[in-house]
This record gives structure tokens, sequence and C-alpha cells, in this order.
């Protein structure tokens, strides 16, 4: 599956690197399959066995030098092999000028050239980073998402349940809303990013009140675009037979995107207030991060009570 | 050892960490399944056998002697269940 195509990485890093196309001539049609960047510097000094053609090849200090000072049957060779492989783009990295066979030989092979000046290393990593997101894996789900003391949590559970009602409550204590009813989430590496739909902003549907514009009625201070979401919170109707968490010894998680995070299942009923409820659980993940088990110190605690407490029956 | 509505019976637990808080929760959950009021006693401390922090706090330890007392419509069939949890050592291999 390729993740994007040349004109797009050109498109979108343009300004970012301060791009210049050396080879106008050559469509940038070309795929780029891996989110990986490769500097070919073994492969100008002929070594092909492994050659990671499909990334965009980066030209440093190191590979230009070397290009430069290549001369006669190996550079015809080595470069006839370079180019002779479906590469996607080269960018040449520092402002550093190419030599003319170079360039004629891309063009030739449909190869596009681009020139940025910035350093390898900046040059590198931003590539790195973009076609990385371009290529993330998303999903949209019908759920909201909010940011309760800076803990990103998805609020799931079936429509009427009291996701947006939730949200709002939070918002009113102090929190953040990021989307409700629908959130838009990509991957990105090992971390889920969510989002609003661009169209729905940081509006929300109200039973008894219809639309209303969280921003503009709470401020700035009450939203937020994107957040990393570590915590998914579902809420459920009461069920009578259902046995729900008592001790929080048991981690759950909840899969998106092949990622799994943390997952809470909270009964909803008259009376509860789902709110303080659900900025506890943001309060004990944070713990959970700073390496504070609650449960799990309660109950070693507990086993170690009953433990000094049979010793002392066995002396008597 | 029953009385009119009432069952009691004793027991000694053996599994080998005690009613910690895994076991304490199994058998928190199958008491909650009956309408019986199901209390625990160890000692001269009795607690109600519903509530899970009632149950952790009696701190049972292994070979420690517990009293479980049942009243209500379903008392024989919930100290049933009970007597083989607590025999069954609450599913714990060792």
């Amino acid at each position: 599956m390729p993740y994007l195509s040349v004109q797009d990485l050109f498109n979108g890093m343009k300004d970012q690197l301060k791009l210049v196309l050396l080879t106008p001539a050559v469509p940038l049609t070309r795929k780029i399959h891996s989110p990986e960047i490769h500097r070919p510097g073994l492969a100008f000094s002929g070594f092909y066995d492994y050659f990671a053609f499909d990334c965009v090849q980066i030209l440093g200090k190191t590979e230009i030098r070397f290009l430069n000072q290549l001369k006669g049957r190996s550079r015809e060779t080595n470069l006839k092999r370079f180019f002779s492989y479906r590469i996607p783009c080269i960018v040449v990295a520092k402002q550093q000028s190419v030599s003319k066979d170079f360039l004629e030989q891309s063009i030739r092979s449909g190869i596009p050239v681009f020139r940025s000046p910035f350093r390898t290393a900046r040059v590198a990593s931003q590539v790195t980073v973009y076609v990385e997101r371009a290529g993330a894996p998303e999903t949209s789900l019908h759920a909201t998402l909010v940011d309760v003391y800076g803990v990103g949590i998805l609020l799931l559970g079936k429509s009427g349940v009291g996701k947006s009602e939730c949200a709002l409550e939070l918002v009113e204590r102090g929190h953040r809303l990021v989307a409700d009813d629908m959130v838009e989430i990509r991957a990105e590496g090992r971390l889920l990013m969510g989002r609003a739909n661009p169209v729905l902003g940081h509006h929300m549907e109200i039973r008894g009140l219809g639309i209303i514009d969280v921003r503009s009625i709470f401020g700035v201070g009450a939203v937020l675009n994107q957040k990393r979401i570590t915590l998914a919170v579902s809420l459920e109707h009461w069920k009578k037979e259902r046995e729900y968490e008592r001790l929080g010894l048991e981690d759950r998680t909840y899969k998106l995107l092949g990622i799994g995070i943390p997952h809470l299942i909270i009964p909803v009923r008259p009376g509860r207030n789902i709110p303080i409820l659900v900025e506890t659980a943001a309060l004990t993940r944070r713990l959970n991060l700073m390496g504070g088990r609650p449960a799990k110190e309660f109950n070693q605690k507990l086993i170690q009570t009953m433990h000094s407490s049979v010793q002392e029956q066995e002396v008597d | 050892m029953s009385t009119e509505k009432g069952v009691e019976k004793k027991f000694v637990i053996r599994n080998k960490l005690g009613l910690h808080a895994r076991p304490a929760a199994l058998l928190v959950r199958v008491a909650n399944r009956f309408k019986s009021e199901i209390t625990l006693q160890k000692g001269k401390q009795k607690v109600n056998g519903k509530s899970i922090m009632g149950v952790m706090m009696l701190a049972a330890g292994p070979g420690s002697h517990l009293t479980v007392y049942i009243a209500g419509p379903d008392a024989v069939r919930a100290m049933a269940e009970i007597e083989k949890l607590i025999h069954n050592n609450f599913g714990e291999k060792d």
C-alpha cells in the first residue's frame, strides 16, 4: 500500500523544506512505499546486495562528496546500477550542487531530484514524519473525545446513553472538548491521535437544546483541536446480569487501529454522577502512568497483613 | 445447623494467600446473586458478605476460621455456592 505520491510529498513539504525541483521535466507520479528515508552512500560505492530503493533517497554531504570523487568505470557502473532501480525521488540537502551527468541520468530514468537548503538531519526527519503521517491508518468513530486533567478520554457508548451530556458537564467543570459525536482517529506510530471532523468542529447536539457551539459559549480554553487518546471509557445502561469491575486489578484494553488502550466500562443509572467518575478515572490513569497501582498496592498490603497475623498464630 | 430461615456454617480458609482481593471479589460476586442476607464472621468481626471492602477488611489469611451466616429465601442455595467456592480454594491452583 503506497503512502503517497511524490507530488503529494512535494506539495506538502515545499514550503517547510524550501524544496526546488531540479528536474522540471520529470513527472512526480511515482509512489512512496516506505516512511523511511535512505542515504545511498553504500550504493554509490557499488554495494547493492541490499538497497532500500523504494524510500526517498537523501543526499547529504557524505554522498555528494563521495560522488564528486567517484570517477571512471566505477562511477559509470555504480550510477547506472543506481538509476536502474525504481526510486521514487531524490532530495539533495544543504543546497549542494549536483553534477550534470547525475541529473541527466535521473531525468532519463524518470526520477525527480529536489534540493533543500536545510541540513541533512532536518530534511531526513521531516520527510520521515510527513510520509509516516500521510500513510498513517485512520478511522472515524461515533464517540466523544475530551481532555480531562490532561488525559485524552474517548467516551464510547450507544446513542442516547449520555456521552454529550457527560462531555458538557466536564467542560463546565473546566475540562476540554476535542470532538463530539464523531471522532477522527489516526495512528501515529504507536500513538492514537483524535480530532474533530472539520465540518462538525466543536459543535455539539444536546437533546432538548439543539446544536450548540462549545467554543463560543465556553471560550477557547474549553476546546482543543487534537488530543492523544490514552483511555477509553464505555458508558452503558446498567445491566443487572452483568458483573462490573469491582477491584481495578484486571486490565481491560480497547483496540483501535491495532493499538490497545486501557478500557473502563462505567454503568450508567439515574443518580450516578458520571462526569465525576470520568474525572476520577482520568486521575487514576495519571497515577498509573506515574507508576501507581492503587488496587495492587492495597491487595499487597492486605496479603502482608494476613501473612503476619498467620505467623503470630503459629507462634502462639 | 439450620435455624428457621437461616443457615450457618464454619469454614477454614485454605488458599495460599488467604482472602485477598481476587477471592474476595469472587465471593462477593457469588453472594450478590442471592437475595438472602449474607454475613461473614472472623473472630469478633462481622461483615456483610456482599461488600467487597467489608470482606477484605476481615483479612482472613490461610488457616483462619470463618463463619458464614445466611438468612433469606435462597439461603440454602447460597450456602452451597459459597461452600463450593471456598472448598475449591477460589479457583486458585495452590
